[in-house]
């Protein structure tokens, strides 16, 4: 679904993403770990088109989408939820949600969607009217992921969702995923808690310092060493 | 070279300066004007650089300074005879002295600063657009004084004239050159770097104890009484001033200038007042028909604001940061390319979420 | 009588201002634009008028919707687009650039001597009750205020692109990350405002018939004042805030004595600096707000 061939990225003279190459399928859950100012980050953004793409490719069902503009990027279907989740605190949780919709293709099967991520988000239909910056940082996070459903994605980015959140609510957002990867959507998940990961994840690759540097099974994953070796690197 | 490396980033604005005058020199009487118009529009815009490109503050009040200057310079150069009789509401104390070019640049230059300090010292609190609007609003109110204020300017706008022609090419250069070291002088100093901390990382420079206020008092003086002084080589140029001289349209271009040069840097001042100031002055001699060689270029009156608006626009929509970059002279020397964000966070973080 | 008269008056000119206000308040909140432009588009309004007033009414206040809404989209994109994301000197400065050389462009077709627009000269007539006399203009300002800033506030809270507007006003970065298109929402800012500024050149048009090429630039700039005086970064504040600068100058303007009825412009700027330096964000701005860091 989502391939990445080589990707470069750059702040001015600083390279920032060297050379990542990685695969999503649809179906599947793709791990990104490592420490912080690896890369990752950055890494999406690149996918995304906001940060521009330095060399190598970016794919969409084979087809090339780096060069693309943002906006059109997600129109294709690729969804982010960004790092700090960014809810527009004065719109209503409502408005939020429309705002999905700009990124959606067609209107077709909306209002299906609609019900399946009220199913999956009940918090969201709960608190409709009230503005979003009035939710907690758990209910946010869920209306960040209910936004970029709305658009319909075939591959959903996210941006270290865990962050901040009680270990109670985190366990509430990996299940939501794993309820949209069942709907055969590509997730690429980015955290910096590897642990929490790497067991979830079909696969996890470890970023140091814009490179790839190891790339793990589930089992491999609870090899502690591996791991520390691998963030060591 | 290696012993002039640290006075460089002065060598290039001076040795530019003395080659506008150089040039002037050879022309014609007419056209030389041009050139003093560019040497006085340097001295104008390192005042609004000494405030702007330091601090990082935008100021629209720059030019009421450099009224202040042009009305205390012309008003104490014209002799007391006929001052009492072009202007009878004048403060007596005004009316009854009078002094000579040097003096008067010298006074125009003190009031500068001194208005800048009153000015600056409750303003000086102010950042971003109210700062701007707050600077825009002194300009007003020192539009509207000089007006309608017969006690410091004459009745209802009218000109002010009989002012004492003394400003030629070599006093202009004499004065740009001054303002060019003062402003050097001061960003080199440990209070201009302190300025200069505060701009790139306002928290930063606090977090170390910059007492910002204090900062941006002293150099918004300063950039008073050059300004000031830059209105008494004005006034001497042209021999008499109105208001709407030292108003709106000379705001525009005295920022356009700074900003086509790029804000940064004293290079940048320099090259873009010269620069704009002589576009401005050729343009508008060629609304009256202008000769190059074989050729006479007659433009339609308002064609030369025209042609300036879009070329002012254009060379901004090409170089958003300046024709130098706001960088300062860096002939051999490697050039260090700016990283204006280095991480993937502040990349995300700029665009302003409010809880 | 003769005060509630000149509170009235105050009240139709501070109308005026406020819809300036909106319009720059609409571009302010998507780009972060300071747009010295805008008082361009109503001198190009009202320039239409007069080339126009030969023609049928409609048709005249018609062609001016057009000229201000087309001159004001296409000074974006020809100006504003390229530098999107410059530092805000320098866009500020591009917007003067472009005003200077619009004005340039008046004095050229239009000479420096006023052309007369006077369409809507019938809205003179007062309307009298008792002692209270009224022009008709007075209540067609108020009229228009009202309906025109209800129906921004309409479109903003209502449409989709109302929604992207204010989505991209709070944060353009995460708004542009689900999808907003950026090109739109600032077309769609930009053309609202000069929907506005055709309202406003027709309205002042009928105070002040000749058309000169400053026609709308002290207008635009109080305007300006007033919207920073409020809060520009929000759409209540910064109407707010023009309505009560054109307030402020009217009263100042009816109620000062003879001799120091000159002196108003700076009595109401000694206000603005007043203001500005207790409430730096903007005198509506929600408590403990700093100022807006920009320009």
């Amino acid at each position: 679904m989502l391939e990445l061939d080589r990707v470069e990225a750059r702040y001015g003279a600083i390279s920032v993403v060297r050379g990542v190459s990685l695969t999503v399928a649809g179906g599947e859950i793709v791990g990104l770990i490592g420490p912080n100012g690896a890369g990752k980050t950055t890494t999406l953004l690149t996918i995304m088109g906001e940060v521009p793409c330095a060399g190598g490719v970016v794919r969409l069902r084979g087809k090339a989408i780096s060069g693309l503009p943002t906006e059109a990027t997600v129109r294709r279907g690729i969804a982010l939820v960004p790092e700090g989740r960014h809810i527009f605190a004065n719109l209503t949780v409502a408005e939020n949600l429309r705002l999905g919709l700009a990124g959606r293709q067609s209107r077709d099967g909306l209002d299906a969607d609609m019900d399946w991520i009220h199913g999956l988000f009940p918090v969201v239909g709960q608190f409709r009217e009230r503005p979003a910056g009035a939710l907690s940082g758990g209910q946010q996070q869920q209306l960040a992921i209910a936004r970029a459903m709305i658009a319909a994605p075939t591959v959903l980015l996210l941006d270290e969702p865990s962050l901040g959140l009680a270990p109670s609510v985190i366990d509430t957002v990996l299940g939501a995923l794993s309820d949209i990867r069942a709907r055969g959507v590509a997730i690429l998940l980015v955290e910096q808690r590897a642990q929490l990961i790497a067991g979830f994840a079909d696969r996890t690759h470890v970023l140091s310092n814009g490179r790839i540097r190891m790339s793990l099974t589930p089992d491999e994953a609870q090899d502690t060493d591996r791991m520390i070796a691998a963030y060591l690197a | 070279m290696s012993r002039l490396a640290p006075i460089r980033p002065l060598l290039a604005p001076v040795l530019l300066i003395v080659l506008v005058t150089l040039v002037g020199s050879l022309t014609s009487t007419a056209t030389q004007q041009n050139f003093i118009t560019a040497l006085v529009s340097v001295t104008i815009v390192i005042g609004l650089y000494v405030f702007m490109g330091n601090s990082g503050v935008i100021s629209f009040g720059q030019v009421s300074f450099v009224a202040i200057g042009a009305y205390a310079a012309g008003e104490l150069t014209i002799p007391t005879g006929p001052k009492h009789y072009v202007l009878p509401g004048l403060w007596s104390f005004i009316a009854e002295h009078s002094v000579g070019n040097l003096p008067s640049l010298a006074i125009a230059a003190g009031l500068g600063a001194l208005y800048a300090l009153v000015v600056g010292l409750p303003l000086m609190r102010l950042s971003g657009l109210s700062a701007g609007i707050a600077t825009f609003a002194v300009l007003e109110i020192t539009y509207n004084l000089l007006t309608f204020w017969p006690k410091i300017a004459p009745q209802s706008g009218q000109t002010l004239s009989l002012v004492p022609t003394t400003t030629g090419l070599t006093q202009a250069a004499a004065g740009a050159i001054v303002a060019a070291v003062v402003a050097f002088a001061y960003q080199r100093s440990r209070r201009g770097r302190l300025l200069r901390a505060s701009r790139e990382d306002q928290s930063a420079a606090l977090a170390i104890g910059v007492d910002i206020h204090r900062e941006r008092l002293i150099a918004f003086t300063l950039s008073g009484a050059v300004s000031g002084l830059a209105g008494g080589l004005l006034v001497h140029q042209i021999g008499s001033i109105t208001p709407s001289q030292v108003y709106l349209e000379l705001t525009f271009l005295t920022l356009a200038m700074l900003v086509v040069g790029g804000t940064g840097s004293l290079w940048g001042a320099t090259v873009g007042a010269v620069l704009v100031s002589l576009l401005d002055s050729y343009l508008n001699q060629a609304e009256n028909g202008l000769h190059l060689g074989l050729f006479k270029l007659t433009l339609p009156s308002g064609a030369a604001d025209l042609i300036l608006g879009v070329l002012l626009t254009a060379m901004l929509v090409l170089r958003p940061r300046g024709l130098t970059g706001g960088r300062e002279w860096q002939l051999g020397r490697p050039r260090v390319s700016k990283i204006r964000s280095a991480s993937a966070m502040s990349y995300l973080g700029r665009g302003r979420a409010r809880r | 009588m003769q005060t509630i008269q000149a509170i009235i008056d105050a009240i139709a000119v501070g109308a005026l201002y406020a819809l300036v206000a909106v319009g720059l308040a609409l571009v302010f909140g998507v780009m972060r634009l300071i747009n010295f432009a805008q008082g361009e588009l109503i001198t190009a309004g009202a320039y239409s008028l007069y080339l126009t007033r030969n023609l049928p009414l409609v048709v005249s206040i018609v062609v001016c919707f057009v000229v201000c809404v087309a001159l004001a989209v296409a000074i974006e994109r020809v100006a504003f687009r390229p530098l999107r994301g410059a530092s805000p000197a320098t866009t500020l400065v591009a917007t003067f650039a472009v005003a200077f050389a619009l004005e340039a462009v008046w004095l050229i077709a239009f000479t420096p001597q006023g052309k007369t627009a006077d369409l809507l000269s019938a809205l003179n007539r007062t309307a009298t009750h008792g002692s209270l006399h009224l022009r008709w203009v007075t209540i067609t300002e108020l009229v228009a205020g009202v309906v025109l800033l209800g129906g921004t506030v309409l479109v903003l809270n209502r449409t989709t692109i109302g929604l992207h507007m204010r989505a991209a006003a709070s944060d353009f970065r995460a708004a542009r990350l689900l999808g907003v298109r950026a090109d739109r929402v600032i077309r769609a800012a930009f053309a609202m405002s000069g929907f506005l500024a055709a309202v406003v050149s027709l309205l002042l048009t009928v105070q002040q018939p000749l058309v000169t090429p400053t026609f709308g630039l002290d207008v635009t700039i109080l305007a300006l004042v007033g919207a920073v005086l409020g809060g520009i970064d929000r759409l209540a504040t910064a109407t707010a805030g023009g309505f009560l600068i054109g307030f402020i100058s009217s009263i100042l303007g009816d109620e000062l004595p003879a001799s120091l009825s000159n002196f108003a412009p700076s009595f109401t700027f000694l206000v603005v600096i007043l203001v500005l330096l207790i409430r730096p964000a903007g005198l509506l701005a929600p408590l403990g707000q700093s100022g807006v860091d920009r320009v």
